[in-house]
Protein backbone atom coordinates (compact mmCIF):
# COMPACT_ATOMS: atom_id res chain seq x y z
CA UNK A 1 0.00 0.00 0.00
CA UNK A 2 1.65 3.29 -1.31
CA UNK A 3 0.74 5.89 1.72
CA UNK A 4 3.00 8.45 0.02
CA UNK A 5 0.38 9.37 -2.22
CA UNK A 6 -1.75 10.77 0.77
CA UNK A 7 1.36 12.88 1.63
CA UNK A 8 0.22 16.53 2.43
CA UNK A 9 2.96 19.21 3.34
CA UNK A 10 2.78 20.72 6.57
CA UNK A 11 1.01 23.97 6.58
CA UNK A 12 3.25 27.27 6.18
CA UNK A 13 2.82 29.50 9.42
CA UNK A 14 2.57 32.78 8.35
CA UNK A 15 0.68 35.84 9.44
CA UNK A 16 -2.56 36.30 7.92
CA UNK A 17 -2.15 39.74 6.20
CA UNK A 18 1.31 41.49 6.65
CA UNK A 19 2.97 45.22 5.65
CA UNK A 20 4.19 43.10 2.32
CA UNK A 21 0.74 42.08 1.37
CA UNK A 22 -1.09 45.52 2.42
CA UNK A 23 1.96 47.09 -0.33
CA UNK A 24 0.97 44.53 -3.50
CA UNK A 25 -2.66 45.45 -2.88
CA UNK A 26 -1.96 48.78 -2.70
CA UNK A 27 0.15 48.85 -5.88
CA UNK A 28 -2.37 46.58 -8.14
CA UNK A 29 -5.27 49.04 -7.27
CA UNK A 30 -3.44 51.81 -8.44
CA UNK A 31 -2.67 50.27 -11.32
CA UNK A 32 -6.36 49.36 -11.77
CA UNK A 33 -7.79 52.92 -11.30
CA UNK A 34 -4.60 54.11 -13.49
CA UNK A 35 -6.15 52.07 -16.36
CA UNK A 36 -9.97 53.16 -15.65
CA UNK A 37 -8.58 56.88 -14.82
CA UNK A 38 -7.54 57.04 -18.64
CA UNK A 39 -10.30 55.12 -19.86
CA UNK A 40 -12.50 57.70 -18.64
CA UNK A 41 -10.46 60.55 -19.09
CA UNK A 42 -8.61 60.33 -22.81
CA UNK A 43 -10.94 57.41 -24.55
CA UNK A 44 -13.55 59.18 -27.11
CA UNK A 45 -15.59 56.58 -26.44
CA UNK A 46 -19.23 56.58 -25.96
CA UNK A 47 -19.83 53.58 -23.39
CA UNK A 48 -22.81 51.94 -23.99
CA UNK A 49 -23.51 48.75 -21.68
CA UNK A 50 -27.41 48.52 -21.90
CA UNK A 51 -27.44 47.07 -25.21
CA UNK A 52 -25.40 43.98 -23.76
CA UNK A 53 -27.95 41.81 -21.65
CA UNK A 54 -30.35 41.14 -25.15
CA UNK A 55 -26.86 39.73 -26.68
CA UNK A 56 -26.56 36.95 -23.56
CA UNK A 57 -30.57 36.38 -22.92
CA UNK A 58 -33.26 37.96 -25.06
CA UNK A 59 -37.25 37.92 -24.23
CA UNK A 60 -38.91 36.60 -27.59
CA UNK A 61 -42.34 38.21 -28.88
CA UNK A 62 -43.82 34.85 -26.76
CA UNK A 63 -42.83 36.03 -24.04
CA UNK A 64 -39.76 33.07 -23.83
CA UNK A 65 -36.54 34.05 -22.81
CA UNK A 66 -33.99 33.07 -25.81
CA UNK A 67 -30.37 33.08 -26.18
CA UNK A 68 -28.81 36.05 -27.65
CA UNK A 69 -26.24 35.58 -30.39
CA UNK A 70 -23.22 35.64 -27.26
CA UNK A 71 -25.37 33.06 -25.57
CA UNK A 72 -25.69 31.32 -28.71
CA UNK A 73 -22.26 31.47 -29.13
CA UNK A 74 -21.23 29.96 -25.87
CA UNK A 75 -23.77 27.12 -26.76
CA UNK A 76 -21.47 26.01 -29.71
CA UNK A 77 -18.69 26.63 -27.71
CA UNK A 78 -19.07 24.37 -24.94
CA UNK A 79 -20.48 21.52 -27.09
CA UNK A 80 -17.54 22.00 -29.01
CA UNK A 81 -15.28 21.65 -25.92
CA UNK A 82 -17.56 18.84 -24.87
CA UNK A 83 -16.68 16.84 -28.35
CA UNK A 84 -13.09 17.80 -28.36
CA UNK A 85 -11.85 17.04 -24.94
CA UNK A 86 -14.33 13.25 -25.33
CA UNK A 87 -12.33 13.05 -28.45
CA UNK A 88 -8.72 14.06 -26.78
CA UNK A 89 -9.36 11.83 -23.55
CA UNK A 90 -9.88 8.76 -26.40
CA UNK A 91 -6.79 9.27 -28.40
CA UNK A 92 -4.69 10.67 -25.63
CA UNK A 93 -5.34 7.78 -23.66
CA UNK A 94 -4.45 5.38 -26.46
CA UNK A 95 -0.97 7.17 -27.35
CA UNK A 96 -0.29 7.18 -23.72
CA UNK A 97 -0.89 3.46 -23.84
CA UNK A 98 1.22 3.36 -27.09
CA UNK A 99 4.31 5.40 -25.60
CA UNK A 100 3.91 2.83 -22.48
CA UNK A 101 3.97 0.17 -24.70
CA UNK A 102 6.78 -3.06 -25.00
CA UNK A 103 7.12 -2.25 -28.28
CA UNK A 104 9.39 -0.49 -30.25
CA UNK A 105 6.87 0.19 -33.25
CA UNK A 106 4.30 1.13 -30.69
CA UNK A 107 6.57 3.97 -28.80
CA UNK A 108 7.71 5.13 -32.22
CA UNK A 109 4.29 5.59 -34.14
CA UNK A 110 3.14 7.41 -30.73
CA UNK A 111 5.56 9.37 -29.76
CA UNK A 112 5.65 10.74 -33.31
CA UNK A 113 1.94 11.53 -33.29
CA UNK A 114 2.46 13.50 -30.35
CA UNK A 115 5.62 15.35 -31.47
CA UNK A 116 3.26 16.59 -34.44
CA UNK A 117 0.65 17.51 -32.21
CA UNK A 118 3.09 19.66 -30.13
CA UNK A 119 5.17 21.28 -32.64
CA UNK A 120 2.47 22.71 -34.79
CA UNK A 121 0.40 25.71 -34.38
CA UNK A 122 -3.23 24.32 -33.50
CA UNK A 123 -4.93 27.04 -35.51
CA UNK A 124 -2.85 25.97 -38.22
CA UNK A 125 -4.44 22.16 -37.84
CA UNK A 126 -7.76 23.71 -37.99
CA UNK A 127 -7.05 24.86 -41.17
CA UNK A 128 -5.94 21.51 -42.49
CA UNK A 129 -8.55 19.54 -41.51
CA UNK A 130 -11.11 21.70 -42.83
CA UNK A 131 -9.76 23.01 -46.63
CA UNK A 132 -7.63 20.01 -46.93
CA UNK A 133 -8.56 17.09 -45.20
CA UNK A 134 -12.09 17.52 -44.66
CA UNK A 135 -13.14 19.00 -48.10
CA UNK A 136 -10.42 17.31 -50.05
CA UNK A 137 -9.36 13.40 -48.65
CA UNK A 138 -11.75 12.55 -46.03
CA UNK A 139 -15.59 11.09 -47.35
CA UNK A 140 -17.31 14.23 -45.46
CA UNK A 141 -19.75 15.64 -48.18
CA UNK A 142 -21.40 11.92 -48.53
CA UNK A 143 -20.91 11.83 -45.23
CA UNK A 144 -22.73 14.73 -44.43
CA UNK A 145 -25.55 13.57 -47.36
CA UNK A 146 -26.31 10.42 -45.34
CA UNK A 147 -26.29 12.23 -41.78
CA UNK A 148 -29.06 14.60 -43.83
CA UNK A 149 -31.00 11.16 -44.63
CA UNK A 150 -31.67 10.14 -41.00
CA UNK A 151 -34.94 10.28 -39.51
CA UNK A 152 -35.85 13.45 -38.60
CA UNK A 153 -35.95 12.63 -34.46
CA UNK A 154 -32.21 11.15 -34.80
CA UNK A 155 -31.17 14.62 -37.02
CA UNK A 156 -32.70 16.71 -34.40
CA UNK A 157 -30.66 15.30 -31.50
CA UNK A 158 -27.45 15.43 -33.37
CA UNK A 159 -28.24 19.06 -34.69
CA UNK A 160 -28.63 19.63 -31.13
CA UNK A 161 -25.64 17.79 -30.08
CA UNK A 162 -23.27 19.39 -32.68
CA UNK A 163 -24.04 21.89 -35.29
CA UNK A 164 -26.64 21.69 -37.72
CA UNK A 165 -26.00 20.02 -40.68
CA UNK A 166 -25.02 23.16 -42.95
CA UNK A 167 -22.15 23.35 -40.56
CA UNK A 168 -21.33 19.69 -39.16
CA UNK A 169 -18.15 19.69 -42.22
CA UNK A 170 -16.69 22.92 -40.32
CA UNK A 171 -18.09 21.53 -36.91
CA UNK A 172 -16.36 18.16 -37.53
CA UNK A 173 -12.79 19.39 -38.90
CA UNK A 174 -13.00 21.50 -36.27
CA UNK A 175 -13.63 18.64 -33.58
CA UNK A 176 -10.84 16.70 -34.85
CA UNK A 177 -8.11 19.06 -35.65
CA UNK A 178 -8.66 20.18 -31.55
CA UNK A 179 -8.82 16.59 -30.72
CA UNK A 180 -5.80 15.49 -31.97
CA UNK A 181 -3.87 18.60 -30.93
CA UNK A 182 -5.32 18.14 -27.42
CA UNK A 183 -4.66 14.18 -27.42
CA UNK A 184 -1.17 15.17 -27.18
CA UNK A 185 -1.69 16.71 -23.74
CA UNK A 186 -4.06 14.57 -22.64
CA UNK A 187 -1.73 11.78 -23.32
CA UNK A 188 0.94 13.48 -21.10
CA UNK A 189 -1.52 13.45 -18.40
CA UNK A 190 -2.31 10.10 -18.60
CA UNK A 191 0.90 8.95 -19.09
CA UNK A 192 2.57 10.71 -15.94
CA UNK A 193 -0.28 9.23 -14.14
CA UNK A 194 0.63 5.77 -15.21
CA UNK A 195 4.33 6.15 -14.16
CA UNK A 196 3.22 7.40 -10.67
CA UNK A 197 1.88 4.01 -9.90
CA UNK A 198 3.61 2.17 -7.69
CA UNK A 199 5.93 -0.79 -9.51
CA UNK A 200 4.28 -2.97 -6.57
CA UNK A 201 1.19 -2.67 -7.92
CA UNK A 202 2.53 -3.88 -11.68
CA UNK A 203 4.15 -6.76 -10.03
CA UNK A 204 1.50 -7.94 -7.27
CA UNK A 205 -1.46 -8.16 -10.15
CA UNK A 206 1.36 -9.97 -12.39
CA UNK A 207 1.57 -12.27 -10.18
CA UNK A 208 -1.85 -13.28 -9.81
CA UNK A 209 -2.12 -14.11 -13.13
CA UNK A 210 -3.51 -10.92 -14.82
CA UNK A 211 -2.82 -10.13 -18.45
CA UNK A 212 -1.30 -6.90 -19.47
CA UNK A 213 -4.63 -6.27 -20.99
CA UNK A 214 -6.06 -6.94 -17.37
CA UNK A 215 -3.24 -5.19 -15.59
CA UNK A 216 -4.28 -1.79 -16.86
CA UNK A 217 -7.96 -2.37 -17.11
CA UNK A 218 -8.70 -3.34 -13.44
CA UNK A 219 -5.76 -2.26 -11.36
CA UNK A 220 -3.45 0.50 -13.22
CA UNK A 221 -6.18 3.22 -14.89
CA UNK A 222 -8.84 3.19 -12.29
CA UNK A 223 -5.79 4.82 -9.91
CA UNK A 224 -4.07 6.54 -12.56
CA UNK A 225 -7.46 7.85 -13.75
CA UNK A 226 -7.86 9.08 -9.80
CA UNK A 227 -4.63 11.08 -10.13
CA UNK A 228 -5.05 12.43 -12.68
CA UNK A 229 -8.36 13.92 -12.53
CA UNK A 230 -7.04 17.53 -11.12
CA UNK A 231 -5.10 17.92 -14.25
CA UNK A 232 -7.76 16.98 -17.06
CA UNK A 233 -10.20 19.00 -15.19
CA UNK A 234 -7.46 22.07 -16.15
CA UNK A 235 -7.11 20.51 -19.38
CA UNK A 236 -10.74 20.92 -20.10
CA UNK A 237 -10.60 24.77 -19.26
CA UNK A 238 -7.78 25.08 -21.53
CA UNK A 239 -9.89 23.19 -24.30
CA UNK A 240 -12.46 25.66 -23.56
CA UNK A 241 -10.28 28.46 -24.28
CA UNK A 242 -8.57 26.91 -27.04
CA UNK A 243 -12.18 26.51 -29.04
CA UNK A 244 -11.96 30.33 -29.63
CA UNK A 245 -9.52 29.71 -32.53
CA UNK A 246 -12.23 27.38 -34.47
CA UNK A 247 -13.52 30.98 -35.00
CA UNK A 248 -11.26 31.45 -38.22
CA UNK A 249 -13.10 28.71 -40.20
CA UNK A 250 -16.61 30.30 -39.72
CA UNK A 251 -18.10 28.30 -36.81
CA UNK A 252 -20.33 30.55 -34.51
CA UNK A 253 -18.90 29.79 -31.16
CA UNK A 254 -18.17 32.31 -28.79
CA UNK A 255 -15.43 34.64 -30.32
CA UNK A 256 -16.52 34.17 -34.03
CA UNK A 257 -19.58 36.12 -32.42
CA UNK A 258 -18.44 38.32 -30.68
CA UNK A 259 -16.25 39.45 -33.64
CA UNK A 260 -19.47 39.57 -35.39
CA UNK A 261 -20.98 41.61 -33.35
CA UNK A 262 -18.58 44.19 -32.96
CA UNK A 263 -18.26 44.75 -36.62
CA UNK A 264 -22.19 44.88 -36.71
CA UNK A 265 -23.30 47.56 -33.46
CA UNK A 266 -20.00 49.28 -33.38
CA UNK A 267 -20.27 48.66 -29.10
CA UNK A 268 -16.57 47.29 -30.13
CA UNK A 269 -15.26 47.34 -26.62
CA UNK A 270 -18.49 45.84 -25.02
CA UNK A 271 -18.80 43.27 -26.81
CA UNK A 272 -15.27 42.36 -26.35
CA UNK A 273 -15.29 42.24 -22.53
CA UNK A 274 -18.57 40.94 -22.47
CA UNK A 275 -17.25 38.27 -24.43
CA UNK A 276 -13.94 37.69 -22.50
CA UNK A 277 -16.36 37.56 -18.70
CA UNK A 278 -18.47 34.85 -20.61
CA UNK A 279 -15.38 32.72 -20.75
CA UNK A 280 -14.08 33.93 -17.69
CA UNK A 281 -17.93 32.95 -15.70
CA UNK A 282 -18.21 29.86 -17.73
CA UNK A 283 -14.44 28.54 -17.27
CA UNK A 284 -14.41 29.60 -13.64
CA UNK A 285 -17.69 27.69 -12.74
CA UNK A 286 -15.79 24.75 -14.43
CA UNK A 287 -13.11 25.26 -11.71
CA UNK A 288 -15.40 25.66 -8.91
CA UNK A 289 -17.44 22.64 -10.36
CA UNK A 290 -14.30 20.03 -10.85
CA UNK A 291 -12.46 20.98 -7.24
CA UNK A 292 -15.85 20.29 -5.46
CA UNK A 293 -16.23 16.98 -7.46
CA UNK A 294 -12.79 15.80 -6.15
CA UNK B 1 2.82 -35.48 2.70
CA UNK B 2 6.38 -34.97 1.06
CA UNK B 3 7.10 -36.13 -2.22
CA UNK B 4 8.88 -35.28 -4.95
CA UNK B 5 10.65 -31.83 -6.27
CA UNK B 6 8.38 -29.38 -6.75
CA UNK B 7 10.62 -26.73 -7.17
CA UNK B 8 14.30 -27.21 -8.57
CA UNK B 9 16.58 -24.25 -9.56
CA UNK B 10 19.75 -25.44 -11.26
CA UNK B 11 22.84 -23.30 -11.06
CA UNK B 12 20.68 -19.68 -11.73
CA UNK B 13 22.63 -16.15 -12.29
CA UNK B 14 21.41 -12.98 -12.03
CA UNK B 15 23.13 -9.69 -12.44
CA UNK B 16 20.67 -6.32 -12.57
CA UNK B 17 21.69 -3.66 -14.71
CA UNK B 18 23.11 -1.71 -12.32
CA UNK B 19 25.95 -4.35 -12.85
CA UNK B 20 25.20 -5.86 -9.42
CA UNK B 21 25.91 -9.92 -9.73
CA UNK B 22 22.51 -11.01 -7.01
CA UNK B 23 22.54 -14.50 -7.87
CA UNK B 24 26.16 -16.26 -8.61
CA UNK B 25 24.83 -20.35 -9.64
CA UNK B 26 22.49 -20.64 -7.38
CA UNK B 27 20.52 -24.42 -7.25
CA UNK B 28 18.41 -25.87 -4.54
CA UNK B 29 15.13 -27.63 -4.45
CA UNK B 30 11.89 -27.39 -2.83
CA UNK B 31 9.99 -30.85 -2.21
CA UNK B 32 6.12 -30.69 -2.38
CA UNK B 33 5.01 -30.72 0.89
CA UNK B 34 7.53 -28.67 2.44
CA UNK B 35 8.36 -25.43 3.88
CA UNK B 36 11.73 -24.22 2.90
CA UNK B 37 13.51 -21.13 4.76
CA UNK B 38 15.86 -19.21 3.37
CA UNK B 39 17.60 -16.57 5.61
CA UNK B 40 20.79 -14.78 5.26
CA UNK B 41 22.13 -11.45 5.17
CA UNK B 42 20.63 -8.27 3.40
CA UNK B 43 21.71 -8.23 -0.12
CA UNK B 44 22.47 -12.18 -0.35
CA UNK B 45 20.56 -12.49 -3.15
CA UNK B 46 17.17 -14.29 -0.88
CA UNK B 47 14.52 -11.57 -2.64
CA UNK B 48 16.25 -11.89 -5.88
CA UNK B 49 15.61 -15.86 -5.96
CA UNK B 50 12.24 -15.48 -5.20
CA UNK B 51 11.40 -12.80 -7.99
CA UNK B 52 13.22 -15.21 -10.18
CA UNK B 53 10.99 -18.26 -8.93
CA UNK B 54 8.33 -16.23 -9.89
CA UNK B 55 9.52 -14.85 -13.24
CA UNK B 56 9.39 -11.02 -11.62
CA UNK B 57 12.74 -11.48 -12.97
CA UNK B 58 14.74 -12.78 -15.96
CA UNK B 59 17.70 -15.14 -14.91
CA UNK B 60 20.78 -14.88 -17.33
CA UNK B 61 21.85 -18.60 -16.96
CA UNK B 62 20.62 -21.35 -14.82
CA UNK B 63 17.05 -22.98 -15.41
CA UNK B 64 13.96 -22.86 -12.95
CA UNK B 65 12.11 -26.01 -12.95
CA UNK B 66 8.78 -25.61 -11.37
CA UNK B 67 6.79 -29.03 -11.57
CA UNK B 68 8.54 -30.90 -13.85
CA UNK B 69 8.87 -28.01 -16.77
CA UNK B 70 11.41 -25.40 -17.65
CA UNK B 71 9.63 -22.66 -17.66
CA UNK B 72 12.77 -19.68 -17.39
CA UNK B 73 12.83 -18.46 -21.24
CA UNK B 74 9.59 -19.62 -21.89
CA UNK B 75 7.32 -17.10 -21.24
CA UNK B 76 4.53 -18.44 -22.41
CA UNK B 77 4.86 -21.08 -19.92
CA UNK B 78 5.79 -19.00 -17.24
CA UNK B 79 2.82 -16.84 -17.56
CA UNK B 80 0.58 -20.48 -17.43
CA UNK B 81 2.41 -21.29 -14.19
CA UNK B 82 2.22 -18.01 -12.37
CA UNK B 83 -0.83 -18.42 -10.62
CA UNK B 84 0.50 -21.45 -9.46
CA UNK B 85 2.78 -19.67 -7.69
CA UNK B 86 1.63 -17.69 -5.16
CA UNK B 87 3.66 -14.36 -4.14
CA UNK B 88 3.80 -12.44 -0.95
CA UNK B 89 5.60 -9.20 -0.83
CA UNK B 90 7.26 -6.87 1.78
CA UNK B 91 4.90 -4.04 0.89
CA UNK B 92 2.06 -5.96 0.99
CA UNK B 93 1.05 -4.17 -2.35
CA UNK B 94 -2.97 -4.60 -1.94
CA UNK B 95 -4.91 -2.74 -4.22
CA UNK B 96 -5.63 0.29 -2.81
CA UNK B 97 -8.97 1.39 -5.00
CA UNK B 98 -10.54 -2.22 -4.23
CA UNK B 99 -11.98 -3.43 -0.48
CA UNK B 100 -10.56 -6.21 1.08
CA UNK B 101 -13.04 -8.81 -0.39
CA UNK B 102 -13.01 -7.40 -4.41
CA UNK B 103 -8.39 -7.53 -3.91
CA UNK B 104 -9.48 -11.28 -2.80
CA UNK B 105 -11.37 -11.88 -6.03
CA UNK B 106 -10.36 -10.29 -8.53
CA UNK B 107 -8.24 -12.83 -9.68
CA UNK B 108 -9.89 -16.00 -8.99
CA UNK B 109 -12.31 -14.00 -11.49
CA UNK B 110 -10.76 -12.68 -13.93
CA UNK B 111 -7.91 -15.24 -14.16
CA UNK B 112 -9.05 -18.84 -13.02
CA UNK B 113 -12.91 -17.45 -14.22
CA UNK B 114 -14.62 -18.60 -11.17
CA UNK B 115 -18.22 -17.59 -11.18
CA UNK B 116 -17.94 -14.14 -8.84
CA UNK B 117 -20.47 -15.85 -6.08
CA UNK B 118 -18.00 -19.07 -5.62
CA UNK B 119 -15.12 -16.46 -5.80
CA UNK B 120 -16.59 -14.45 -2.54
CA UNK B 121 -17.71 -17.83 -0.85
CA UNK B 122 -14.05 -18.84 -0.82
CA UNK B 123 -13.01 -15.38 -0.28
CA UNK B 124 -15.10 -15.48 3.20
CA UNK B 125 -13.39 -18.62 3.88
CA UNK B 126 -10.06 -17.49 3.56
CA UNK B 127 -10.56 -14.38 5.68
CA UNK B 128 -11.73 -16.12 8.22
CA UNK B 129 -8.72 -18.08 8.38
CA UNK B 130 -6.45 -15.59 8.47
CA UNK B 131 -9.12 -13.60 11.50
CA UNK B 132 -10.32 -10.70 9.37
CA UNK B 133 -13.93 -12.46 8.50
CA UNK B 134 -15.28 -8.35 9.84
CA UNK B 135 -13.17 -6.48 7.03
CA UNK B 136 -14.11 -7.45 3.86
CA UNK B 137 -15.80 -4.25 3.13
CA UNK B 138 -12.87 -2.34 4.49
CA UNK B 139 -10.18 -0.33 1.82
CA UNK B 140 -6.59 -0.73 3.10
CA UNK B 141 -5.79 2.25 4.09
CA UNK B 142 -8.17 1.47 6.91
CA UNK B 143 -6.05 -1.58 7.59
CA UNK B 144 -3.07 -2.22 10.09
CA UNK B 145 0.20 -3.32 8.26
CA UNK B 146 -0.56 -6.68 10.05
CA UNK B 147 -4.22 -7.08 8.61
CA UNK B 148 -2.85 -5.97 5.22
CA UNK B 149 -0.52 -8.19 5.22
CA UNK B 150 -2.92 -10.91 6.18
CA UNK B 151 -4.96 -9.63 3.39
CA UNK B 152 -2.62 -10.22 1.05
CA UNK B 153 -1.52 -13.50 2.03
CA UNK B 154 -5.27 -14.25 1.63
CA UNK B 155 -5.17 -13.03 -2.08
CA UNK B 156 -2.56 -15.18 -2.84
CA UNK B 157 -4.21 -18.77 -1.36
CA UNK B 158 -7.34 -17.31 -3.45
CA UNK B 159 -5.75 -18.49 -6.37
CA UNK B 160 -5.05 -22.16 -4.57
CA UNK B 161 -1.30 -21.82 -5.50
CA UNK B 162 0.82 -24.94 -5.54
CA UNK B 163 3.35 -23.27 -3.25
CA UNK B 164 3.42 -19.73 -1.39
CA UNK B 165 6.37 -17.84 -1.77
CA UNK B 166 7.05 -15.22 1.20
CA UNK B 167 9.43 -12.42 0.49
CA UNK B 168 10.46 -11.08 4.14
CA UNK B 169 6.41 -10.87 4.66
CA UNK B 170 7.27 -8.97 8.44
CA UNK B 171 10.25 -6.78 7.87
CA UNK B 172 7.73 -3.85 7.20
CA UNK B 173 5.51 -4.46 9.83
CA UNK B 174 5.71 -2.86 13.80
CA UNK B 175 7.05 -5.38 16.30
CA UNK B 176 3.54 -5.88 17.89
CA UNK B 177 1.92 -7.39 14.37
CA UNK B 178 4.82 -9.92 13.64
CA UNK B 179 3.34 -12.57 15.62
CA UNK B 180 -0.23 -12.15 13.75
CA UNK B 181 0.96 -13.02 10.75
CA UNK B 182 3.48 -15.73 11.49
CA UNK B 183 0.59 -17.13 13.01
CA UNK B 184 -1.52 -17.53 9.94
CA UNK B 185 1.60 -19.09 8.29
CA UNK B 186 2.87 -21.87 10.87
CA UNK B 187 -1.17 -23.00 10.34
CA UNK B 188 -0.60 -23.22 6.71
CA UNK B 189 2.82 -24.82 6.95
CA UNK B 190 1.01 -26.83 9.21
CA UNK B 191 -1.42 -28.11 6.88
CA UNK B 192 1.03 -28.92 4.12
CA UNK B 193 1.30 -26.44 1.82
CA UNK B 194 4.08 -26.16 -0.02
CA UNK B 195 6.25 -22.54 0.83
CA UNK B 196 9.49 -20.85 0.46
CA UNK B 197 9.93 -18.35 2.84
CA UNK B 198 12.41 -16.04 2.86
CA UNK B 199 12.86 -14.37 6.34
CA UNK B 200 14.98 -12.57 9.19
CA UNK B 201 12.59 -13.90 11.82
CA UNK B 202 15.12 -16.53 13.03
CA UNK B 203 12.74 -17.84 15.71
CA UNK B 204 10.08 -18.77 13.13
CA UNK B 205 12.67 -19.76 10.84
CA UNK B 206 13.73 -22.92 13.44
CA UNK B 207 10.16 -23.86 14.74
CA UNK B 208 8.25 -23.77 11.15
CA UNK B 209 11.61 -24.36 8.53
CA UNK B 210 11.83 -27.93 7.60
CA UNK B 211 15.15 -26.96 5.94
CA UNK B 212 16.87 -24.05 5.78
CA UNK B 213 18.67 -22.73 3.05
CA UNK B 214 21.68 -20.35 3.85
CA UNK B 215 22.51 -17.54 1.03
CA UNK B 216 25.78 -15.05 1.26
CA UNK B 217 27.21 -12.73 -1.13
CA UNK B 218 24.57 -14.67 -4.10
CA UNK B 219 25.59 -18.02 -3.49
CA UNK B 220 23.93 -21.08 -1.20
CA UNK B 221 26.86 -21.55 1.19
CA UNK B 222 24.50 -24.24 3.07
CA UNK B 223 21.51 -26.32 3.55
CA UNK B 224 20.45 -27.99 6.55
CA UNK B 225 17.35 -30.64 7.27
CA UNK B 226 15.56 -30.16 9.98
CA UNK B 227 15.65 -26.16 10.33
CA UNK B 228 17.21 -26.81 14.05
CA UNK B 229 20.41 -28.56 13.01
CA UNK B 230 21.45 -25.52 11.39
CA UNK B 231 20.48 -23.30 14.36
CA UNK B 232 22.63 -25.18 16.52
CA UNK B 233 25.53 -26.47 14.52
CA UNK B 234 26.32 -25.09 11.46
CA UNK B 235 28.18 -26.42 9.34
CA UNK B 236 30.11 -23.60 7.60
CA UNK B 237 31.88 -20.46 9.10
CA UNK B 238 29.94 -18.01 7.16
CA UNK B 239 26.55 -19.20 8.56
CA UNK B 240 28.26 -19.24 12.03
CA UNK B 241 29.61 -16.11 11.93
CA UNK B 242 25.71 -15.10 10.89
CA UNK B 243 24.54 -16.25 13.21
CA UNK B 244 26.93 -14.58 16.06
CA UNK B 245 25.80 -11.39 14.46
CA UNK B 246 22.36 -11.99 15.09
CA UNK B 247 21.78 -13.88 18.24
Amino acid sequence: MNSSSHFTPPQLRRRAFGLFDAAVLAAALAAVSFLAWQAAADLKYGWNWSVMPQFILTRGADGSWRPGALGLGLGLTLKLSLWIAGGAAVLGLGLALGRLSGSFYWRMLSRTAVEAARNMPPVIMVFIFFFFLGSQILPWPRLIEEIRSLPPAALTTLEFAAAPSGRLAAFMSAVCALAYYEAAYFSEIFRGAVLSIDRGQWEASRCLGLSRFQQYRFIILPQAGRRAAPQLAGQFISVVKESSIVSVISLPELTFRASELSATIHQMYEVWLTAALLYFICNFGLSLLFGRLE
Amino acid sequence: MTGGDFISVERIYKTYDSGLAALKGVSLTVRRGETLVIVGPSGSGKSTLLRCLCGLEEIDAGAVVIDGQVVSGDARLRDKMRPELGLVFQSFNLFPHLTVMENITLAPVRVRRVKAAEAEKAAGRLLEKVGLADKAGARPAQLSGGQQQRVAIARALAMNPRVMLFDEVTSALDPEMIGEVLAVMKDLAAEGLTMVVVTHEMGFAREVGEAVVFMDGGEVVERAAPAARFFDQPATDRARQFLEKIF
